[in-house]
């Protein structure tokens, strides 16, 4: 299935892209997808690991199995203030 | 008897009315009320600041504020209003400005550190830097608290 991932700040930077779909088969979860979208931009963060990601608005564990419509958000630290 | 909203916030690429968010908290059983404003400043360290530029994920910005909001109302007696510019900034604009009022000062002091610390913790909102040798995300790692 096909999950709708966003970028926002140094990540829109590095990939050079505001959204995009990624391809996952199901029973993935967030850790995979993230493996995924690292494989296709090396350079958006050495340890991905520690790329902190929300599902449909709400920040989620990378072990957390993503559902068909699942929107994804990259969120770099943040910076508000 | 209508409950009374306790909270507001907005997201804007409007320079911010401190006084908008100032007439949202005050009552006339408030004893106390408390304006934070977080201003843009010149300098980062060494570096001289030109301007800076604010991006967020607005619909999970404004969804991360109210939850600042409902923690506060759960924890204090008060009133918080909380607005957020984006866009372009240049030095002495506002970014952030809250309000809380209360019955008493110390709530509405407690309330007020309280929202600008979570706010810098959980709300998905990003400042870039620009100054005269280039620009630069500012990302805080151990400030970031998702979790």
């Amino acid at each position: 299935m096909e999950i709708k991932v966003l970028f926002f700040a140094s990540y829109r930077e590095k990939t050079g892209i505001k959204s995009d779909y990624f391809e996952i088969n199901p029973g993935a979860t967030l850790g995979d997808l993230i493996q995924i979208i690292s494989r296709r931009f090396p350079n958006i963060k050495t340890d991905t690991s520690k790329i902190v990601a929300a599902i449909n608005e709400e920040f989620c564990g990378h072990n957390t199995v993503l559902e068909p419509e699942n929107i994804v958000a990259l969120i770099p630290p943040v910076s508000g203030g | 008897m209508p409950s009374i909203k306790k909270y507001f916030v907005r997201i804007s690429e409007q320079p911010l009315n401190p006084t908008e968010a100032m007439d949202f908290v005050d009552s006339n059983s408030n004893g106390a009320s408390t304006l934070f404003r977080g201003v843009t400043r010149d300098h980062t360290q060494d570096r001289k600041v030109l301007f800076l530029e604010y991006e967020c994920y607005e619909t999970m910005a404004i969804t991360k504020l109210e939850q600042v909001c409902k923690e506060i109302v759960a924890q204090w007696n008060v009133k918080v209003a909380i607005l957020h510019r984006i866009g372009k900034l240049y030095v002495g604009e506002v970014s952030l400005v809250v309000a809380i009022g209360s019955p008493h000062r110390k709530d509405s002091f407690n309330a007020c550190q309280y929202s600008v610390d979570r706010i810098k913790q959980i709300v998905p909102i990003w400042k870039k830097e620009y100054f005269t040798e280039g620009s630069i995300w500012i990302e805080d790692e151990s400030g970031f608290r998702p979790f």
